[in-house]
């Protein structure tokens, strides 16, 4: 028997062949006593799958078949009013279904849906800090310095403390104005000059 | 999504990259200092074209009594809390600067000269010109200028 005739033969055993198709068919099957015995054959053992599936079927349990496949229905895609509700049970029930792909679709269904305020928060979040790191324009005829002076409420450096065990002498020299700097003097002592004469008066 | 939910999503986004927004913005902005070693001369010349002009009439201003001045080094260093930076000056010593850390809006800086045993602990506001001078050197003296940024 070749394939064609295997197919015309299951074809026809479903009840696909169009009226022609199937007379022909039957017309050959005539000249075949092959292709008889194998509609007989198969004919039989369709037979012992339908009785063999409906003894089964009684004795299977079908009660919670459509509730589970909802529930995996939900786990692809969960509705947006049971995404709630029903989302800490369905983890502790679901452990042993919840792989990496698994995960990576729910991830890709929450994205889905949260999409919008993340991005609102995100837009938001941006514009605050461009605010915040944004320096402030100097106001017109400001130097920098003043800026900061201003802000500051202090002109320039200021010394907190100093600690000098050489022989030099340090003076720190402070602003008077706003456009001067500060100044700490390291003065190279002139020690032979300094050094006053016997009997001189030092200062 | 109820529009709750949404809103409640929504703020929560915003606090959150807010959040992680500025620290990170603020942890990455490194205080930096430039240090100009200039040596001030009483010997008439013409002043040094590499010294900008505003601090060369700032020098002008502050340092009347010399004549020229002349750039020896520039550097530009980036500061860390608890770390120090070496400036070599011509005369074999270092001068050397901790930073540690900033005070509203003052940084705090240890500036000491190893050499002549002095140590000076300053506050110091941003983009503030100071100096540090009257070491001798050639016939005249070295002049440190320090600017924060």
């Amino acid at each position: 028997m070749t394939d064609h005739e295997n197919e015309l033969l299951n074809r026809f055993l479903d009840g696909e062949l169009s009226d022609a198709d199937r007379e022909e068919f039957e017309n050959r099957m005539k000249d075949s006593s092959e292709l008889v015995a194998m509609r007989d054959d198969f004919e039989v053992i369709g037979a012992m799958l339908r009785e063999h599936i409906s003894c089964e079927s009684e004795v299977a349990d079908f009660s919670g078949f459509t509730a589970g496949i909802d529930r995996l229905i939900d786990l692809q895609e969960p509705a947006p009013t049971a995404a709630f509700e029903s989302s800490v049970t369905r983890i502790n029930e679901d452990k042993t279904v919840a792989g990496p792909s698994n995960l990576l679709a729910r991830a890709e269904s929450w994205w889905r849906r949260n999409w919008t305020p993340v991005m609102l928060g995100a837009a938001a979040a941006a514009a605050v800090i461009f605010f915040v790191v944004k320096p402030a324009e100097p106001p017109t005829g400001l130097q920098p310095n003043d800026e900061v002076a201003a802000a500051t409420g202090n002109n320039g450096v200021v010394v907190d403390s100093i600690s000098n065990e050489g022989k030099k002498t340090v003076l720190v020299s402070m602003p008077a104005q706003q456009d001067e700097s500060t100044v700490i003097w390291l003065l190279d002592g002139e020690e032979d000059d300094q050094e006053p004469v016997e009997g001189e008066d030092p200062i | 999504m109820s529009i709750s939910r949404s809103i409640m999503a929504s703020l929560f986004c915003f606090v959150a990259a807010s959040f992680v927004g500025v620290v990170s913005v603020q942890a990455k902005k490194p205080v930096e200092l430039r240090v100009a070693v200039v040596h001030a001369s009483k010997v008439a010349s013409k002043t040094d074209r590499k010294i900008s002009k505003r601090m060369a009439k700032s020098l002008g201003a502050v340092f009347g009594q010399y004549k020229s001045f002349r750039l020896l080094s520039k550097d530009v260093q980036k500061l860390q809390a608890g770390k120090t930076v070496k400036i070599p000056l011509p005369v074999k010593t270092d001068a050397i600067i901790k930073y540690n850390g900033q005070e509203k809006k003052k940084h705090k800086l240890t500036l000491s000269i190893p050499k002549h045993k002095v140590k000076m602990k300053l506050s110091a506001p941003s983009k503030k010109l100071f100096y540090q001078a009257g070491i001798r050197y050639k016939k005249g003296i070295l002049v440190l200028a320090f600017y924060l940024k």
